[in-house]
């Protein structure tokens, strides 16, 4: 693709993104994530697994600068992300939240175009550069044909995708997401999946939240297994997701089977066993 | 819709016409500058019209000859009406429709609810307090808009410290802080309006809560022109961040938007906008909230247009509603009056056509 270049992120991007024993919560609560350390490469999908309440959106609001954090570091290239205003953390870091309505109907490549925010100047001019990226980022996710419609009245999946392709127009180096496939269509999940996998390609570092083992096993090149705010687990998805790993994680006799595809090669499922009928213990 | 081709391999999909409603919003947005002849129209019709009569040709024969050579102008009755009286009062008149509705739509971008009005944080509750008080005890004119203005004010800077009392959901904060100033000084303004004296103070002061532009002379016109200058500049530059901001806090300030700032300046113009007009010509009701819906009708949300729009279409309508109440009535009526009476009607139209639409 001609434009790919522009989609590439400017800062980038061969320092990892390190976070090293970040500690964060609610205001005078508890704790909620509790020594969090982990390292995003260039290049990968890392996908983090927990059950609910376990601290994975506080995580990506402490990395994404919404919570202050107690204690810790997050580093990228020897910059302390941390002490960052928005405007420079938005050229590090870019979420991708889930899909919602918002008050007014936007248009598709309007909603793009705000990914630009961050390169504005004072008198919030967009020069020429500011909507060819838009373009292209709305290209790379193959809903240029949308962009005169307007965002509310999208699928989720389209309007997820224009989340992903207003992420990109930020040419942040690393993606945080979370959950961006929850209320998306079977078929679309992936669909989405798969674009995101896509950018890895580009250099950038991305980090998702997800509730789906299929998930991390479809894209993900790294799991980390979260469990009251703290990173059990952390290595490839084959490797972390285990029958007892899963089992124990949810607290649900889950069953991890290895299958080996003609042409796909070997393959994972993830199988929730009826407790019911077969007891656990 | 239908979804999916298999060889795209995302939900994008068919391509789907651009609708009539799309290819109409599309147009305005590439030609909204020409409805600018709308309120400039108007604004010559409105100067021609009056107790005072002026035709459109004596209308630019005094103009010619004001600037060319005042001895000429025969009639010096039509010269002082002219530009003493009404000249200031419909170009007052534009400005502060311009203002209140540019307010109205910032507000409504940054507290994401197309049913916020430049009063959410008790300016005009405030405003009228403060004249309310200085009406009582017989002040000036001058001296009732400096104490509405000092007020306006005032209240505005009492909700927004509210802010701070919910750090999780700061628009919620100041929603509820100017529902609790605006009752605080809606109930002092009862207890002057309580104590007032019947046969002088509490016809004057019900006057001023209707709102008029009869007071207007021509030191007004830079005392609404300046703020409104100023405040329109700050949010035109901030237009993208207002965009931003409607997606929700967490979004904006993930790209790169401070949102504590945007709201502080925000509400600074808007206030600046608002209370410079209330404090001059009362209580103006429904404009800042009906002018940009129909802006928002009209060339979409984006503020890059909508502002714009906002301004000329808001200019226009309270020069229109003005000249009627100049005109219409033997006795001129307050202009709050009318702006309600026709702004309701108005509002449901425009938004029995969205909620189709949607």
């Amino acid at each position: 693709m001609k434009d790919s270049l522009m989609l590439r992120p400017r800062q980038i991007a061969s320092s990892p993104l390190n976070v090293r024993g970040l500690v964060s919560g609610y205001e005078k609560g508890p704790d909620i994530v509790r020594k969090v350390s982990l390292t995003i490469r260039p290049g990968s999908f890392v996908a983090i697994l927990g059950a609910n309440g376990c601290g994975k959106t506080t995580l990506l609001k402490t990395l994404l600068g919404l919570l202050p954090a107690r204690s810790g570091s997050v580093e990228c290239g020897g910059t302390d992300i941390l002490s960052l205003d928005e405007k420079k953390r938005a050229l590090h870091l870019a979420y991708i939240p889930q899909a919602h309505r918002p008050p007014f109907p936007y248009k598709v490549s309007d909603v793009v175009r705000m990914g630009r925010t961050p390169y504005l100047g004072r008198m919030g001019i967009e020069k020429q550069e500011d909507l060819a990226v838009a373009h292209a980022c709305l290209e790379q996710v193959h809903m240029e044909c949308f962009a005169e419609h307007p965002y509310t009245k999208l699928s989720g999946g389209q309007k997820q995708l224009v989340l992903i392709a207003r992420a990109l127009a930020q040419q942040a180096s690393f993606l945080i997401m979370d959950e961006p496939t929850t209320s998306l269509d079977y078929g679309n999940q992936f669909r989405v999946l798969n674009q995101i996998r896509k950018l890895c390609a580009y250099g950038m570092g991305i980090l998702m939240v997800t509730h789906d083992p299929a998930h991390c096993f479809h894209a993900a090149d790294e799991v980390m297994l979260m469990e009251k705010g703290e990173i059990v687990k952390d290595a490839s998805p084959a490797e972390v997701m285990t029958s007892d790993s899963l089992s124990g994680l949810y607290d649900l006799a889950v069953h991890v089977q290895g299958i080996s595809l003609p042409h796909h090669g070997e393959q994972h499922v993830c199988i929730p066993l009826n407790s019911e009928k077969q007891s656990s213990e | 819709m239908k979804k999916t081709s298999e060889n795209s391999g995302t939900p994008g999909g068919q391509p789907l016409l651009l609708t009539r409603q799309q290819r109409r919003l599309r147009i305005f947005q590439q030609w909204w500058p020409i409805l600018i002849l709308i309120p400039l129209a108007l604004f010559v019709l409105s100067f021609t019209l009056g107790r005072y009569p002026i035709s459109l040709q004596d209308l630019f024969r005094t103009i010619y000859w004001r600037f060319k050579d005042p001895s000429q102008i025969a009639d010096q009755n039509m010269k002082t009406v002219l530009f003493n009286v009404r000249l200031p009062r419909v170009i007052v008149v534009l400005i502060v429709g311009a203002g209140i509705s540019i307010a109205g739509s910032a507000y409504q971008g940054m507290f994401r609810n197309p049913l916020v009005s430049p009063d959410i944080l008790g300016v005009t509750a405030g405003a009228s307090f403060g004249a309310a008080l200085a009406i009582i005890q017989s002040e000036t004119i001058s001296r009732i808009q400096v104490t509405a203005l000092v007020f306006a004010l005032l209240a505005v800077f009492l909700s927004a410290r509210f802010e701070r009392f919910m750090p999780s959901d700061p628009i919620l904060a100041l929603v509820l802080g100017g529902m609790l100033v605006k009752g605080l000084f809606n109930a002092g303004l009862s207890i002057i309006k309580f104590l007032a004296d019947p046969d002088q103070s509490l016809p004057a002061i019900t006057f001023w809560l209707m709102g008029s532009f009869n007071d207007v002379e021509r030191k007004h016109v830079l005392q609404v022109l300046i703020p409104l200058i100023f405040a329109a500049a700050i949010l035109f530059f901030n237009r993208q961040k207002l965009n931003v901001i409607s997606f929700g806090e967490e979004e904006a300030r993930s790209m790169g938007v401070n949102t504590r700032r945007v709201r502080f300046t925000t509400i600074l113009a808007c206030t600046i906008i608002t209370a410079s007009s209330v404090s001059i010509c009362g209580q103006i009701g429904w404009v800042g909230l009906v002018i940009p819906h129909l802006a928002r009708a009209l060339a979409g949300p984006n503020y890059r247009t909508l502002l714009p729009i906002s301004a000329i279409l808001g200019s226009a309508y309270l020069v229109i509603c003005d000249t009627i109440c100049r005109n219409a009535f033997p006795v001129e009526l307050p202009i709050g009056i009318l702006t309600s009476v026709m702004g309701i009607p108005f509002f449901a139209v425009i938004f029995k056509q969205r909620a189709g639409k949607a």
